[in-house]
């Protein structure tokens, strides 16, 4: 049965990943992250599920990974510099396609930064953070009410697509309490992990069928495969064949974007008459949503464009806006990471202004206010 | 975790090939290198455990050592460097029936993944780990490593290391290792006795191999062929007695205020003191028992997959 709880951001994402049926957690400490592994450790056995904390966040990536090749969902969570840290093995994820969910409570960076501020510059790492080529997907929550159902979600996402799901909270959503309708666990869809149905002799662990991929097997089940970070072929036998690397990169390329129609999610306020848009994602859309209401009791058409899934960002959207408003806004607690994204996507059709700052405070909805009126006087001048 | 169950029957015949896969053989290893020793211990250490390979998971890092995971036919996890103990504690913890065994190289283990060495010796996971010292990094050619003896020439220590190396046997003892045991390539049917021994118990087992890497390190330090290398890790090193050793460590116990401040100049062996710089082979040190405590981690269940456990 539904109840009504009051949570914050990191609890709600704790909760969330429990009813999502994560069943082991390692990580470190680190503010404002920590309340996640604060409340799992007690959670977690008592639905059966194994908590550790690492000696780093580099072993805590490690261990989620060897977790869930144990054949438990896994996760940790994590803030900036451990984020950092977690980068290495998060490629590790991706290459080798094992399924994990990684929290990270973005806070301002870079190095220490301002360790209890909340701030939205990780937005580009989460894309692009490991090196090489590689696909992603990252969620971004503006609520505690949505962190729950997007923790959910992220575990599901995980096993579907058989890849790393980075949660991107901040600690705005993180460290806020609020009301959260906790759903009845049996309402919730769970994607359970899925299990080989050849014989060991005929199974191939890392198939590259364009856009699909394969069951993964627990160890210790009769499958006994190779898992490397090396690239390598269908049977995950390292390989530098040139033919057998570019069909890996074909399905790599394409096994998030056959199915964008699945992963993307966004929301849109007052969008179908706006003459000017905002584009806010995570607790700055929280701002963004209240000026909507406050510019349009001044005449002022403001609508908003708030991306759920970062990565992949939604881009038909963007694109079919910038043929509709006569400019973006994007106010987001960095130097402008998600505006280069609506740049490029408008394409020099549509002014794009940033509203920007990472200075620890938050974006009001007074000055995402300001700006639409400077930015409506232009277009009236 | 309990322990692997013994024998049911005498295993006799030993095929190494039903340990290895074939399709990647050759191996990537240089001729004559004893990593191919190392890998046919631990296949026969497990054939003679009677132990399924369905059962043996082998975690290894990055390095030659690291390769050793795609040629063995278990459930084998090829991961980043060093961290090969982080992921072999995710794993175990999640299907604790499963003998997982790491692999890695002295700079795998010592240098980029020490911290994670340290604490999987903390935790005393029931985990095997075979270090395999060379005293050089191969993989990237012969660069300085943590356990390059003072004096070892090596491409990035080309007038010789002055750094002290690793000690791997202090350093088990005192991050709480269940077991350390220490073997060369050499003598390889010790090296299967060992490595028995350590999939026999609880807590983290650690066996140091020293191996030779004669084409990288041997080259430049005057032992560039195979058997001219193992001559000298033969003479570098010596079998362990431990009975003797603890008689011989009686008398002196001092503590550090009682012990005399002797100006280094006039430093003397004390009698009674073992001044043999040689490495010890054997099994250096078995504390079992009361080590594992991983079921402590199941706080209010039987461990995922294992419902024996409490």
């Amino acid at each position: 049965m539904t109840h009504i709880a009051f949570m914050h951001g990191n609890e709600a994402a704790a909760e969330g990943a429990v009813a999502a049926g994560c069943r082991f957690y390692a990580g470190y400490p680190i503010t404002p992250s920590s309340e996640i592994a604060e409340i799992l450790s007690g959670r977690l056995p008592e639905v059966g599920g194994v908590f550790i904390q690492m000696e780093d966040e580099i072993a805590s990536m490690a261990a989620i990974i060897g977790a869930s090749l144990g054949g438990l969902k896994s996760a940790t969570a994590t803030s900036g510099p451990g984020f950092s840290l977690m980068q290495e093995n998060l490629g590790f994820a991706v290459m080798s396609e094992i399924p994990c969910v990684v929290v990270n409570v973005q806070r301002v960076g870079p190095s220490t930064g301002l360790p209890t501020k909340a701030a939205q510059g990780d937005v580009m790492q989460a894309r692009w953070g490991t090196h090489g080529d590689h696909p992603i997907i990252a969620l971004t929550p503006s609520s505690a009410q949505e962190t729950y159902h997007l923790a959910v979600r992220a575990f599901n996402l995980a096993e579907r697509f058989r890849t790393p799901v980075i949660l991107l909270m901040d600690a705005i959503v993180a460290q806020l309490k609020e009301k959260v309708e906790v759903p009845d666990p049996a309402s919730l869809q769970i994607v359970p992990r899925a299990a080989p149905s050849v014989p060991p002799a005929d199974y191939k662990p890392f198939p590259f069928a364009r856009g699909e991929v394969g069951p993964l097997a627990v160890f210790g089940q009769g499958y006994r495969y190779h898992v490397t970070g090396l690239l390598h072929d269908e049977h995950g036998y390292p390989t530098e064949d040139p033919a057998v690397v570019s069909a890996w990169w074909e399905h790599m390329a394409t096994k998030l974007d056959a199915h964008l129609d699945e992963i993307l999610a966004w929301e849109e306020v007052q969008l179908a008459d706006a003459d000017l848009a905002l584009v806010a994602y995570g607790g700055t859309a929280r701002a963004a949503a209240h000026a909507v209401t406050l510019a349009r009791s001044e005449g002022i058409k403001l609508g908003l464009l708030r991306p759920i899934t970062l990565w992949p960002f939604p881009e038909e959207a963007v694109r079919r806006l910038a043929g509709q408003v006569r400019g973006f806004i994007v106010p987001e607690l960095n130097l402008g990471q998600i505006r280069y994204e609506v740049e490029r996507l408008s394409a020099g059709r549509v002014p794009v202004e940033g509203l920007h700052r990472a200075d620890g405070l938050q974006i009001t909805p007074d000055q995402i206010v300001s700006a639409a009126r400077a930015a409506h006087a232009r277009d009236q001048a | 975790m309990t322990a692997p169950a013994p024998p049911t029957q005498l295993q006799t015949s030993f095929i190494l090939r039903e340990y290895l896969r074939p399709q990647m053989l050759p191996s990537t290893w240089c001729p004559g290198c004893g990593l191919g020793i190392i890998l046919s211990s631990i296949a026969q250490a497990v054939h003679f455990r009677g132990l399924a390979k369905d059962q043996v998971a082998m975690v290894s890092g990055i390095g030659c050592t690291g390769r050793m995971s795609g040629y063995a036919d278990f459930n084998t996890l090829h991961t980043t460097h060093g961290r090969a103990p982080a992921f072999a504690t995710g794993l175990k913890l999640a299907r604790p029936e499963l003998t997982v065994i790491t692999v890695m190289g002295d700079g795998d283990a010592m240098s980029i993944g020490g911290n994670h060495l340290v604490h999987a010796m903390r935790r005393n996971l029931g985990l095997v780990a075979v270090v395999v010292n060379n005293s050089v990094y191969g993989l990237t050619g012969g660069q300085l490593s943590p356990t390059t003896p003072v004096g070892g020439h090596t491409t990035t220590a080309r007038a010789g290391s002055f750094e002290r190396p690793m000690n791997l046997e202090a350093l088990a003892r005192a991050a709480g290792a269940a077991f350390f045991a220490r073997a060369t390539v050499n003598h390889s049917f010790g090296l299967t006795k060992m490595v028995e021994r350590a999939l026999s118990g609880p807590g983290f087992a650690l066996v140091e191999v020293i191996s030779n890497c004669h084409v990288l390190y041997g080259k430049m330090n005057e032992t560039p062929e195979a058997a001219g290398m193992m001559m000298a890790m033969d003479a570098n090193t010596v079998r362990s007695n431990p009975t003797l050793q603890r008689r011989a460590r009686l008398p002196v116990r001092l503590t550090d205020a009682e012990t005399p401040a002797v100006p280094a100049a006039d430093a003397r062996p004390l009698a009674g003191v073992q001044t043999d710089t040689r490495l010890r082979r054997g099994v250096i040190f078995e504390r079992r028992g009361r080590v594992d405590y991983s079921g402590r981690y199941y706080a209010q269940s039987a461990p995922p997959g294992d419902d024996e456990a409490a």
